[in-house]
């Protein structure tokens, strides 16, 4: 590696690990409304979360990131880099489609927190647990659209044989990776609980 | 293809079919743990091949051990006032 590869990678680790934070301080609010709420968190998610969709989010974005660390595998290989950059879009714009679906389905079910929410099913709690759910699943998808943006980037810098003295896709790709790793703590948050 | 990168990916799907079925089994109270456990050693799974930690310089853990000592510390304080009202 050269100097600046090493600066660059070392950034983008302090980088994620503020960004962690950021997740971490809304993740430490859901642990302790689901410690108050303990059933209601347990029965909005059995009753309200598709855990067939669920799980296919997360197997679809487990896959991009495979094909995401082969791309920066490929590292000389332009064509092999490019292709797997653009699979990886795909599978990212799969993933957003389907939570936007999600979202849909639960706005139309008056599950949005506000005036409008719905209160027949009222039991303390099931509002914040909708309001923490689209809090972090909102945040989340902001990042892994900026994510599909910076990998749309990278394809044209590939294609435009851009030639940096650090390496893009390997930043965009740990990127992309944490990305992964807050879904794969969101789906065991809304999706998994009052199954039993 | 990565070989080493399948083997990962192949355990990440295994874990998160294990962690769906995991959740119709009652467990009571061990059923959260078993649902975080699976996530975190997913994360790890990630973080240790997928984002190259395994080969990675030593300087990149010093953000991830100031990550950890700051979650250990707004956690910490967080829960001993919720959890002791």
């Amino acid at each position: 590696m050269t100097e600046s590869q090493r600066q660059t990678v070392f950034g983008a680790w302090i980088f994620l690990a503020s960004e962690a934070l950021v997740f971490a301080g809304l993740f430490l609010g859901y642990i302790v409304y689901s410690l108050w709420y303990g059933s209601a968190f347990a029965e909005a998610t059995a009753e309200h979360q598709d855990i067939f969709l669920g799980t296919a989010n997360t197997l679809i974005l487990l896959t991009s990131s495979l094909t995401m660390a082969q791309a920066v595998d490929s590292k000389q290989n332009r064509v092999a880099v490019r292709n797997w950059l653009l699979v990886t879009a795909l599978l990212g714009v799969v993933f957003l489609a389907i939570k936007a679906w999600e979202w849909h389905v639960h706005y139309a079910e008056q599950l949005m927190p506000g005036a409008a929410f719905n209160v027949s099913r009222q039991q303390p709690g099931i509002e914040m647990y909708f309001l923490l759910y689209f809090l972090l699943t909102g945040l989340h998808f902001l990042h892994l659209l900026i994510g599909v943006l910076l990998v749309s980037l990278l394809i044209w810098i590939n294609y435009k044989e851009l030639k940096l003295d650090w390496n893009p896709v390997e930043i965009g790709g740990l990127y992309w990776h944490f990305v992964d790793i807050v879904w794969v703590f969101l789906f065991a948050m809304f999706y998994l609980r009052g199954r039993s | 293809m990565n070989r080493t990168y399948l083997k990962v990916y192949a355990a990440l799907v295994t874990l998160t079919l294990a962690t769906v079925a995991l959740s119709y089994v009652p467990l009571g109270a061990a059923g959260p743990f078993a649902a975080y456990g699976i996530a975190a050693a997913k994360a790890l799974l990630i973080g240790c091949w997928f984002m190259h930690l395994m080969h990675a310089e030593r300087l990149v853990v010093l953000p991830l051990i100031a990550f950890i000592l700051w979650l250990l510390f707004i956690t910490a304080l967080s829960l001993s006032d919720y959890l002791m009202r």
